[in-house]
């Protein structure tokens, strides 16, 4: 039977499907698109890259005009290597204005998903404070505003939902670091319509993962992962110890990707926000953004591997 | 919170652009004294006021001039040491002459210059970097610290007053270096204690 024209473009057109079609549905539960490893956003389904850049410490280095030149080639390094999301507070000193400087310097205000903090505890100074946040970064509108630490939270959530339905603000969320305050975290998350909630979570701090990280996804509400490295303290703990033989099965070269890729591998992990001051640590962190990343037992297996350490 | 090195280099910064400060700072560790070992009553008076505007500098320059954008409570900290120099001054101005401290005995002339001239080497030894000195008149831990070898020789309430800002400023700073992990940097908060203790110390003769 010869083939028509309908039947060979049917043909076609399911065999172009069947190669799409896993790069849609991966897209869709946050795995690797085009190699690299995105995160989903549930609200909307925005995908952003898995690996993001916290600011904490590393950014405030006030005026000292030779950091800040350093601290611009590791925001550029980040951002060569696929990076988006530049997390900052205005409880980090002068990490703002740094972070500014740095975008300004490198042209990159549209190639950043902004994220920042309402960190006071005037209920009525959201605006305001955002307001100071965007002078300062350079920006017009952030993509994602956090309260920061549950600081006032009601007041500054009431507003950002405002500033929210106005468009001033496309993703609002809630902050805790350091396993505190959990519980009232849950409480917000099951009544509030949070887009974002960011919390700390590693292969040490693993509490988030009895309620937060589960509730998270049922709520579909993205997650921010923040101190993925316990502060440094992972690296002062293991970095003089050998990976495990099996590392590279789980695609991890060092330290960095092996405590990177534990946290972006749990489903319910939207990006981390590593900080790092250096460019060498830079690139190492975004390694953790392509390769294999571990599977359920491959993820119980580094937490064992670690403990026996 | 920022890290040790943004700290360290907050004094090669600051000796690097006011180098005509920290040549003042020095002068300033070699004057009071001088002017505190003289017999008259005018040199010691100056010798106080000296001592106030140290405070002063440190205050303006390093703590809300350097280290309050990075450290917020700084800035406080700042003007408590504006504060603490401007009650030195007044008090060079309005102490009695029966008031005024002894002249300096050679004991605490050599505890003088043990502390203006060590203390300041511990931020320069952990920068690896003579220009990181911590020098009195700017650097508030030294300036700090010293002021109390001549708060030792001051009487009555005015003592119990002046050594308050040294003692938190000590405690603020420990912390700091603890948070920090520069444990050799504890060497300042430590003497300022110890000196402390020493200043308020019933003397043979006067309280």
């Amino acid at each position: 039977m010869p083939l028509t024209r309908r039947a060979f473009l049917a043909v076609t057109g399911a065999c172009g499907a069947g190669l799409l079609a896993p790069n849609w549905l991966l897209a869709a539960t946050g795995q690797s698109v085009n190699g690299m490893h995105r995160g989903v956003i549930p609200s909307t389904g925005e995908s952003i890259p898995a690996i993001g850049m916290g600011t904490w410490i590393t950014f405030n280095v006030g005026g000292d005009e030779a950091l800040i030149d350093q601290r611009t080639e590791v925001l550029e390094t980040f951002l060569d290597l696929g990076g988006s999301v530049i997390d900052g507070s205005p409880m980090y000193g002068s990490s703002n204005d740094v972070i500014g400087e740095a975008l300004a310097t490198l042209g990159a205000h549209d190639r950043i998903f902004s994220a920042t903090k309402i960190w006071t505890g005037d209920g009525s100074e959201t605006r305001s404070q955002a307001s100071t946040s965007e002078r300062r970064w350079g920006v017009q509108g952030f993509d994602l505003l956090q309260v920061h630490n549950l600081l006032a939270w009601r007041e500054h959530l009431a507003t950002l939902k405002t500033m929210k339905a106005e468009g001033e603000v496309r993703y609002i969320g809630i902050t805790t670091s350091h396993g505190r305050r959990h519980g009232e975290l849950a409480g917000i998350m099951a009544s509030e319509p949070l887009d974002f909630i960011q919390i700390t979570y590693n292969l040490l701090d693993r509490e988030a993962e009895d309620t937060l990280l589960p509730l998270a996804q049922e709520r579909g509400i993205a997650v921010l992962v923040n101190r993925p490295f316990q502060g440094g303290n992972l690296f002062r703990r293991f970095e003089s110890e050998p990976l495990p033989s099996w590392a590279g099965d789980i695609g991890c070269r060092n330290w960095a990707e092996f405590f990177l890729k534990f946290v972006i591998s749990h489903p319910a992990v939207t990006f981390a926000i590593p900080a790092t001051s250096k460019v060498a640590h830079m690139r190492e962190n975004m390694g953790a953004i392509t390769g294999t990343l571990p599977d359920a037992a491959q993820r119980q297996r580094m937490i064992d591997y670690v403990a026996r350490l | 919170m920022f890290g040790p090195e943004v700290f360290l280099r907050l004094f090669l910064r600051m000796n690097q652009v006011q180098s005509a400060l920290a040549l003042l700072g020095c002068v300033l560790a070699l004057l009071i004294p001088w002017l505190a070992s003289r017999s008259g009553t005018t040199p010691r008076r100056f010798a106080i006021a000296l001592c106030g505007a140290a405070f002063v500098l440190s205050g303006l320059v390093f703590l809300i001039g350097y280290y309050a954008p990075i450290n917020w409570p700084a800035s406080g900290f700042g003007w408590a040491f504006v504060a603490q120099g401007a009650m030195l001054v007044a008090a060079a101005l309005a102490m009695s002459e029966a008031g005024l401290p002894e002249c300096w005995p050679m004991a605490r002339l050599l505890i003088w210059g043990v502390i203006v001239a060590v203390l300041p080497w511990t931020t320069a030894y952990l920068l690896g970097d003579w220009r990181g000195l911590g020098l009195f008149g700017l650097a508030p831990d030294t300036t700090a610290a010293a002021s109390l070898v001549l708060v030792r020789g001051l009487a009555g309430w005015l003592r119990w007053v002046l050594v308050g800002l040294p003692l938190i400023w000590a405690l603020f700073s420990a912390l700091t270096y603890i948070a920090l992990g520069l444990p050799l940097l504890m060497v300042a908060p430590i003497a300022t204690v110890g000196l402390t203790v020493w200043a308020l110390w019933p003397r043979a003769g006067r309280n």
